[in-house]
């Protein structure tokens, strides 16, 4: 059986996007029960790995501005709570670009709880 | 005198992670004393497979996993030691974490860690993994755990 993972199309786990005029992306995520990352981690309480929402923020904001965005740093990402299966999250992210580099800052919240917030520093390749 | 602790011990059972969401394969060496400067010492081989294979290739956000995981399985052993049961733990902060350079399924790692501060139920440490003779990443973590083992 075929999991759904980050290697099938964006929309498999991302409700919906969208970006405002001051560059401001807005997206509401979802994985599914058979989202690859949740196998393992972990049997009989699937929860989602803090590497994968990482992964998963970067890819919204990949997908929002049309680049092929690598993370190379990573700072003061903290994760305060856990994403269950079909739980929706929203994810909100600010890039800024500055000597070659976009710089992403990002918090994820379900209903009005924080899940997580940080930084990551991408180059983008061509 | 060392205090470092030479083991070949097999993550399995150590802590809560199974394929293909485990990053990480044993643990070599163990800081029996915390005050050492010597480092834990964990081996992983990049997976061909796995949550963080994207078109082929390892996405960076793996090195987070691997170095939490690698964490967790050395205060598993810990655990084991002492016959602490295995506590829930979680992935609470990461900070200045920099890869280095790319890394291909296969390839061997070692992952060294030291422990830098402990409060609580939150412990911090250095994590540095290295290819060989490169270091392809490192980054500080901070776990937090729900019962830590005792000290020895």
């Amino acid at each position: 059986m075929r999991l759904t993972s980050f290697s099938n199309p964006i929309d498999s786990w991302l409700v919906e996007t969208s970006m405002d005029s001051s560059g401001l992306i807005e997206a509401v995520a979802c994985f599914p029960d058979d989202f690859f990352a949740f196998t393992g981690h972990f049997p009989h309480q699937p929860v989602l790995p803090g590497a994968s929402l990482l992964l998963a923020v970067r890819l919204v904001a990949a997908n929002s501005i049309g680049k092929d965005l690598q993370p190379f740093y990573v700072h003061g990402v903290k994760f305060k709570r856990s994403i269950v299966p079909k739980q929706k999250i929203e994810i909100f992210i600010k890039i800024s670009f500055e000597n070659e580099i976009h710089k992403l800052s990002f918090k994820t919240l379900s209903g009005s709880e924080l899940i997580a917030s940080g930084y990551i520093h991408c180059r983008s390749e061509i | 005198m060392t205090n470092c602790l030479k083991v070949s011990y097999s993550v399995a059972g150590l802590i809560p992670h199974q394929p293909p969401a485990l990053c990480v394969e044993r643990v070599l060496s163990l800081v029996r004393d915390e005050g050492n400067e010597s480092n834990s010492l964990v081996e992983a081989f990049v997976p061909n497979d796995g949550p963080y294979l994207l078109s082929g290739k390892i996405t960076p956000e793996y090195f987070v996993e691997l170095l939490a995981q690698s964490f967790a399985a050395v205060q598993g052993i810990r655990n084991k030691i002492n016959k602490s049961p295995i506590p829930k733990g979680m992935l609470a902060a990461v900070d200045n974490l920099s890869v280095h350079q790319e890394i291909t399924p296969g390839d061997r790692l070692i992952i060294s860690l030291q422990k830098t501060l402990t409060f609580g139920s939150i412990s911090v440490f250095q994590g540095t993994v290295q290819h060989g003779d490169c270091v392809v990443a490192d980054g500080t973590m901070k776990i937090w755990h729900e019962k830590l083992g005792e000290r020895e």
